[in-house]
């Protein structure tokens, strides 16, 4: 055979050098033990291995047994500490879990906070459940103005201040949503032109009186078809009752509204005359802001200008000026609520009303701050338990 | 009471049912504390350290082997001792002689001294070519060739697989080996390889 090894045979070599330990131990197979005994006669290397791998093996069996130098047995009283080590542990994660999931519920309030305040989320009752009314009550605010365009005032476009005294009385009615709904209601079954024109008023109202009396106009004339709306009675009231409102929307002009509304508001206006007194003291808390002066300016022109109406427009215009509203759309509704007298009174009212009570009634923004502070709170308490807990489970 | 009642009435916190454990399971968790550690004292600390810790962790024994459980918290708590543990500058053999408070080998009554004293200078050896080799090795040695573990029981207590079982088993012995036939002539004669 001379040196020669060929790859089978090198092969098993290898395999039984790295295979002596197991074999010894018994651990091969079959097949490998046999393989590695066929070696084995063949080599005295793999032999003298494997005898001295058994050599050590067996003086590690002789190695003697320490006897242990104590007792390791634990004190009794381990028993009590493992029991307060338990709670301590179940207070620590109950802690932990509960810190996870107040922060979690902090990061949504917080993250829809900030959300709602982008606009990205979108709540109707975002202002608060008044504001849904408010709002309405200035749609019916312009409506009843567009009924009563003699007011003139651009507030009074919208609302149809002239409007029958039952009419006046029902808006006055407490129910101010109610009602301002009742009338914007009907006044848009009335027609969706003094729907329009509502519309149209409070922004023209806004803008500047003159825009105002444009829109007037256009609300007059928008509601002048329709008839009834624009003398001061509801919309729909007034498209019935006022043919006369008709005519006297068209002529109004800031100044020229106040005199047809006069007109068509006499006989309203004595109704108004009656609520008068009511709606100054409620719109007199609202202070009349630049749209009512604009408007107060108009009515007495509009009065001056007519002489149909002096009694309402002067009445409607102090109620116009007193009832301007803190808001431009609140403006709207009293300033007409002024200038009929009746109506815009209620609306006034309405619209006071409605300001004055958003005090008590959480908004969303402050029940999500509330909230958002609270979680805070409980957060940090939380966590210092954490860390307390932590501390007393290792000892 | 056998084993596995002994098991759940410590589980349920009875301390006396875990020390009738301890008692039948110190001797194995020293030794195979001071082979690993080289150290009586430190083999010592592990062990109480490992059988408190037992005790603590009593409510994760799920069933099983409890030996080898109570094992694999003994070889942890050598690691840390193993990190913390400062050699000392003292061979085996010197520990040895110091220990005379107590027995370090159990006396033979067959052997005469003169084979006693060649037992402690094998002991003594022995350990120092165990504490030649690789922590992961030597655990696997002095559990196979001194405790008479096998590899299953073996791969249980250090997480392992067995094809690493073995081959770090074969390693250790080669190298043994090798460290006790370079230094031959220190042997006993009758241990000469």
């Amino acid at each position: 055979m001379g040196g020669f090894l060929g790859i089978k045979a090198r092969s098993d070599h290898r395999f039984a050098a790295d295979n002596l330990s197991p074999y010894l131990d018994g651990r091969l197979t079959p097949q490998e033990k046999e393989r590695l005994e066929r070696h084995l006669t063949a080599c005295p290397d793999c032999r003298q291995e494997l005898s001295t791998l058994r050599e050590t093996v067996a003086l590690l069996h002789r190695a003697p047994m320490r006897p242990v130098p104590r007792s390791f047995t634990l004190p009794v009283s381990v028993q009590a500490e493992q029991a307060q080590h338990r709670r301590w542990n179940m207070t620590h994660s109950f802690m932990r879990v509960a810190t996870v999931v107040v922060s979690l519920l902090l990061v949504i309030v917080v993250s829809g906070d900030v959300l709602l305040g982008q606009g990205v989320i979108g709540i109707p009752d975002l202002y608060g459940p008044r504001a849904a009314k408010m709002a309405e009550g200035q749609r019916e605010g312009i409506e009843l103005q567009a009924a009563q365009p003699q007011e003139g005032l651009t507030a009074d476009q919208a609302t149809p201040e002239v409007q029958p005294t039952p009419d006046v009385q029902a808006l006055q009615a407490p129910a101010e949503d109610a009602v301002v709904a009742g009338d914007g209601e009907k006044a848009l079954e009335g027609g969706g032109e003094s729907a329009m024109t509502a519309e149209a008023q409070p922004g023209a109202m806004l803008a500047a009186p003159n825009t105002a009396g444009e829109q007037d106009g256009v609300a007059a004339e928008e509601v002048a078809p329709e008839g009834a709306p624009q003398q001061g009675a509801p919309i729909a009231r007034s498209m019935g009752t006022t043919p006369a409102s008709e005519a006297a929307p068209e002529e109004q002009d800031r100044a020229a509204g106040s005199p047809e509304a006069t007109a068509a508001s006499d006989a309203a206006a004595s109704t108004e005359a009656e609520t008068a007194p009511e709606e100054p003291v409620a719109l007199a808390q609202a202070a009349p802001e630049v749209q009512a002066a604009p408007e107060v300016q108009a009515a007495p022109e509009g009065q001056a200008a007519p002489a149909e109406e002096p009694q309402p427009t002067p009445e409607a215009m102090a109620k116009q000026e007193a009832a301007s509203p803190a808001t431009e759309g609140e403006q709207a509704p009293e300033v007409y609520g002024e200038a009929d007298g009746q109506n815009a009174p209620e609306r006034g009212a309405e619209a006071l009303t409605a300001s004055y009570d958003l005090s008590p009634v959480w908004t969303v923004w402050q029940m999500l701050r509330l909230i958002a502070l609270v979680l805070g709170g409980l957060l940090m308490v939380l966590i210092g338990g954490l860390l307390w807990s932590g501390h007393k489970r290792q000892l | 009471m056998n084993e596995e009642k002994l098991v759940l009435a410590a589980q349920k916190g009875d301390v006396n049912a875990f020390n009738q454990l301890v008692l039948d399971y110190q001797g194995l968790a020293y030794n195979v504390a001071y082979r690993i550690l080289g150290n009586a004292d430190k083999a010592a600390d592990a062990t109480q350290d490992a059988f408190l810790r037992g005790y603590r962790a009593l409510h994760q024994f799920r069933g099983g082997s409890f030996k080898t459980w109570l094992l694999r918290i003994v070889t942890n708590c050598c690691y840390d001792q193993l990190r913390v543990l400062q050699r000392r500058p003292t061979s085996p053999i010197d520990d040895l002689v110091e220990d005379d408070e107590h027995s370090t080998i159990l006396e033979d009554s067959s052997e005469s001294p003169q084979e006693h004293v060649e037992r402690l200078e094998l002991d003594g050896f022995i350990q120092e070519a165990l504490e030649a080799l690789p922590e992961d090795q030597r655990v696997v040695l002095v559990m196979s060739d001194i405790e008479g573990m096998s590899y299953e029981e073996i791969a249980e207590v250090t997480s392992v697989a067995l094809g690493t079982v073995k081959s770090r088993l074969s390693r250790a012995r080669g190298k043994l080996r090798d460290y006790l036939q370079e230094r031959r002539e220190l042997l006993p004669h009758r241990y000469r390889l």
